[in-house]
């Protein structure tokens, strides 16, 4: 569960920026390597390595600069449990791992500090610890600290976000949350605390794609700190302790932090003598790579025309879970009965008026002109990252203006005043609103849209004749504001790609408020009994792409790739792994300063 | 002037009611709340945040807020941040000790730069040291102060290497502690702190100028030149102390504007300070440490302009404080 949080951590951050271009997220994250991507996706991160190829000695330790780039400090609650802020979820994964590790497709395997195996029936999981990990102050870990872990987060006075459903799903976790049980029953911990059978309430198969909480927290160090005093305990902000490859040195609080190697790591000894992470503004990142001054940053996709072909540094790109789209309104979400209702007589009813909506648009002109080809037409909802899952069939809304204005044609949607707009089929005027966020390059890229629509008789404009800010965007989609009949959100998956998250009946992440017969149909089939069979699976997410790409309650528009900049020193430096902390020990430097501008 | 001093302080309680009253009403047309950055995420439990709202008071209207806020302000205590998951106090406390330095730097460089430089002007008023400077300050006032930032930051850190281009204080000289760390937040100072004074000098510079261009026409300063005073006595004596008359009641408002923080240069320069945690808590809504930081902005305020009229009365007999 918490590599799930941690990588949609930035997400509130992601869809402020949306148009913002590179969004880091290091951690948790990577970029699928070997996965079957689309053949848009490969073309487009043709030319960025997933990782760095250096060939050249390493030198014997040496000390990694790294970069957050944020125009604002680090929180610091530096625990898995409380944490809220992407900047801490950077800064933790140096130091902090979590029991369970993943593989490229984001399914629990063995390579973690624990091992486990699964009682489909009994419903349980059982993990087994791995001898020798030790906690950065030497004492071992053991699953209680994981138990220890729940305790926080089902404690009365914890006031995080963590404790959701994923933990609740534990049996006695409600009861101890109330206060009426001291211990959590669905843990037990063997005599020994090197073994754990976690009982759960619901077993679904995706349970091990990042449906539960796989993190701990040092019971022996933290123990004697009350759940409410943790947010500001010294053990937590300053003093911090993790099994991770890095332990805290020097923390500057807000601003950086100092790592030194921990030689008892349990993967081995990492290669480097330490890290730096310092926050740096994303305005100074280029500058400050040319001058040698940091090793590693995210790099502003929108920037990176003017830094083509750097000397000292090279780019590496991830693509991202994330994606952009374009809903409509179709409906409402009945509070009462948490449902979502379709409206028949919405303006966006229409399906011909959908797609020609999405076949007006040349996205792949947009990624290409706006986004330096780091963003890609989206033709499913699903990313490449989880090209496993991903139904490469279908087509996408490929820039058609002419069967747009079929489309139109066909459904009765005709310009009867010759005004140079099509007016809706019973004669009325037709004026689509469109909410859109604020943030860079927003101005340009509806202007060009509204636009393109314009082309094929389509009268489009913006909700209150503005962009919106963040905030007021997503209160008006939660609250249902009338008169938006579109909009342009972003998603990002985590871990588990399922679309009952997003796209369910009764979810109210559901925008559009729609949900066909044939697509509830698909999305039962994701999480039905039999979806613990792979191929199943994998086919019930195909078939649910392809109902959705028919219905088009949404139309994707762009996939995403980060891109990060790393100095010529860096050595075994990748991220086509999802445990990308998992290689951090792995790090060399080839050079004892970093390379700086030629 | 004791008196005076007093009964503006207590006139400061009725003004600072009104402000916080009016802040709790509008706060409630603003959309969204601490949690609607979070209910986008698909993985956040919406169930949970409900409850984190019911738990937050979020859904009391806004007296009763108001009324909670003040009755615990009374217990000196002045709410946590959502955001941050720390008292208000905490966070505030934080950051006000940078803001604080840093304001003080700025004030004493802008003085440094804009004392001399308007002397200058007004002294050689239309000459060509005059026609520079008054082209500077155009140049200055027009630049954005984002632009500066960058500016020096280029020139001074990556290309001279003179001043680190970042942050507060370097890690090193964060553990070694002492008078390491000292000077090492001085040397980070000094390059934000310059910046600002560059491009914030233009009112004090003009001011100045216009003061003793002024006083050079007056009476008393003609009568001294018919006695034949020294021109370096005159302006030295006459002009110039009279001048800075008006200047020095600038500095109450010099200290509070830079200590409302500098919201780009602390975004550029990494320094994490009152300005930006200000705008960073109305986009998040975290609006604890909101109310905070207007109630405490308000205060300031108050106080610079009292510092501004108790300075005027100090220098010049003349004026009493009434």
């Amino acid at each position: 569960m918490n590599k799930k949080k941690i990588l949609s951590l930035s997400l509130s951050l992601l869809l402020a920026v949306t148009l913002l271009s590179s969004c880091a997220q290091t951690s948790g994250n990577d970029s699928g390597g070997d996965q079957d991507l689309s053949s848009g996706a490969q073309g487009a991160l043709a030319g960025f390595p997933w990782g760095v190829e250096n060939t050249a000695k390493s030198i014997n330790g040496g000390v990694l600069k790294y970069a957050i780039d944020s125009d604002a400090p680090f929180q610091g609650l530096l625990l898995t449990e409380i944490y809220e802020d992407d900047l801490d979820a950077q800064v933790l994964s140096w130091f902090v791992e979590g029991f369970v590790s993943y593989d490229e497709n984001f399914v629990a395997d063995q390579d973690g500090a624990a091992t486990y195996t699964f009682d489909k029936d009994a419903k349980t999981i059982t993990l087994t610890m791995r001898e020798g990990v030790k906690w950065h102050d030497g004492e071992p870990v053991t699953l209680d600290d994981m138990v220890f872990g729940y305790e926080i987060l089902a404690h009365p006075d914890y006031q995080g976000t963590r404790f959701d459903d994923s933990v609740r799903n534990v049996i006695g976790v409600d009861e101890y949350h109330d206060g009426t049980a001291d211990k959590i029953s669905g843990l037990a911990l063997s005599e020994d605390e090197m073994t754990l059978t976690i009982s759960f309430k619901e077993f679904t198969p995706t349970i091990l794609i990042g449906g539960f909480w796989t993190s701990g927290a040092p019971r022996h160090y933290l123990g004697d700190v009350a759940v409410k005093d943790l947010t500001t305990s010294e053990k937590v902000k300053t003093n911090p302790i993790g099994f991770g490859p890095f332990k805290v040195k020097t923390i500057v609080p807000g601003e950086s932090v100092e790592f030194e190697r921990f030689d008892d790591y349990w993967r081995g000894k990492p290669k480097l003598d330490g890290v730096q992470v310092r926050v740096i503004n994303p305005d100074l990142i280029p500058q400050a790579l040319e001058a040698g001054e940091i090793d590693i940053a995210s790099f502003n996709t929108q920037v990176y025309p003017d830094y083509k072909n750097p000397t000292n540094y090279t780019y590496i790109a991830q693509l991202e879970t994330s994606f952009n789209y374009t809903g409509f309104d179709l409906g409402t979400f009945d509070t009462e009965t948490e449902t979502n209702i379709a409206d028949p007589n919405k303006k966006m009813a229409n399906l011909n008026l959908r797609k020609a909506i999405g076949y007006a648009i040349n996205q792949t002109e947009i990624c290409q002109q706006q986004y330096n080809g780091l963003r890609m037409l989206a033709t499913t909802a699903i990313t490449p990252r989880h090209g496993g899952y991903q139904n490469t069939e279908i087509e996408g809304y490929v820039y058609d203006p002419e069967r747009s204005k079929t489309l139109l044609d066909e459904a009765n949607y005709k310009d009867t005043d010759g005004d140079g707009y099509r007016e809706d089929p019973n004669g009325q005027q037709l004026t689509i609103y469109w909410a859109f966020m604020s943030g860079a390059g927003a101005e340009v890229m509806t202007q060009y849209k509204i636009q393109q629509w314009k082309e094929v008789g389509l009268r489009v404009e913006l909700y209150n004749g503005q962009l919106m800010e963040f905030n007021n965007f997503y209160n008006a989609l939660q609250n249902d504001e009338e008169g938006i009949d579109m909009f342009d959100g972003a998603w990002q998956t985590g871990f588990d790609p399922d679309p009952n998250v997003l796209w369910g009946e009764f979810t109210v992440n559901n925008f559009p408020h729609a949900v066909t017969d044939e697509l509830r149909a698909a999305m039962a089939d994701c999480a039905s009994e039999q979806s613990w069979d792979e191929t199943f699976r994998t086919n019930a997410y195909k078939k649910w792409q392809e109902e959705f790409f028919n219905a088009c309650t949404a139309i994707p528009t762009m996939w995403r790739a980060g891109l990060f900049a790393v100095n010529n020193r860096v050595k075994n430096y990748d991220m086509s792994s999802v445990d990308i902390d998992a290689k951090l020990h792995l790090i060399e430097l080839t050079a004892n300063e970093s390379a700086v501008k030629q | 002037m004791w008196k005076t001093v007093i009964r503006r302080l207590l006139i400061l309680i009725p003004q600072l009611v009104v402000l916080s009253l009016f802040i709790f009403f509008i706060a409630q047309y603003m959309p969204g709340d601490a949690l609607t950055g979070k209910s986008v995420d698909p993985n956040a439990d919406p169930q949970r945040l409900e409850e984190l709202r019911q738990q937050w008071g979020f859904y009391d209207p806004w007296y009763v807020k108001y009324v909670r806020w003040v009755g615990n302000i009374f217990k000196g205590d002045l709410g946590r941040s959502y955001t941050h998951q720390v008292p208000v106090t905490q966070v505030i406390s934080d950051r006000a000790g940078n803001t604080f330095w840093l304001g003080l730097m700025t004030v004493f460089f802008q003085y440094l730069i804009s004392i001399p430089l308007g002397i200058l002007s007004g002294r050689y008023h239309d000459k060509i040291p005059d026609r520079a400077i008054t082209l500077y300050s155009y140049v200055a006032l027009a630049m954005p102060t984002v632009v500066a930032c960058l500016l020096s930051i280029f020139t001074f850190s990556f290309g001279l290497k003179w001043f680190p281009f970042g942050g507060t204080i370097s890690i090193e000289a964060y553990a070694a502690g002492g008078i390491q760390a000292f000077l090492s937040r001085i040397h980070h100072m000094i390059l934000p702190a310059l910046t600002v004074a560059l491009i914030s000098t233009t009112s004090i510079t003009q001011f100045l100028r216009s003061e003793i261009v002024d006083y050079e026409q007056s009476d008393f300063v003609t009568t001294a030149r018919s006695k034949g005073v020294p021109k370096r006595v005159i302006y030295s004596r006459h002009i110039f102390r009279n001048s800075m008359i008006p200047v020095s009641s600038f500095m109450g408002y010099s200290i509070v504007g830079v200590l409302t923080g500098a919201i780009f240069t602390e975004s550029v320069f990494g320094y994490p300070g009152m300005g930006k945690l200000f705008i960073d808590s109305v986009f998040s809504r975290d609006y604890t440490v909101v109310n905070a930081l207007i109630i405490f902005f308000a205060i300031l305020t108050v106080l610079g302009t009292l510092l501004s009229d108790v300075i005027m009365s100090l220098v010049d007999p003349r004026l009493k404080v009434k």
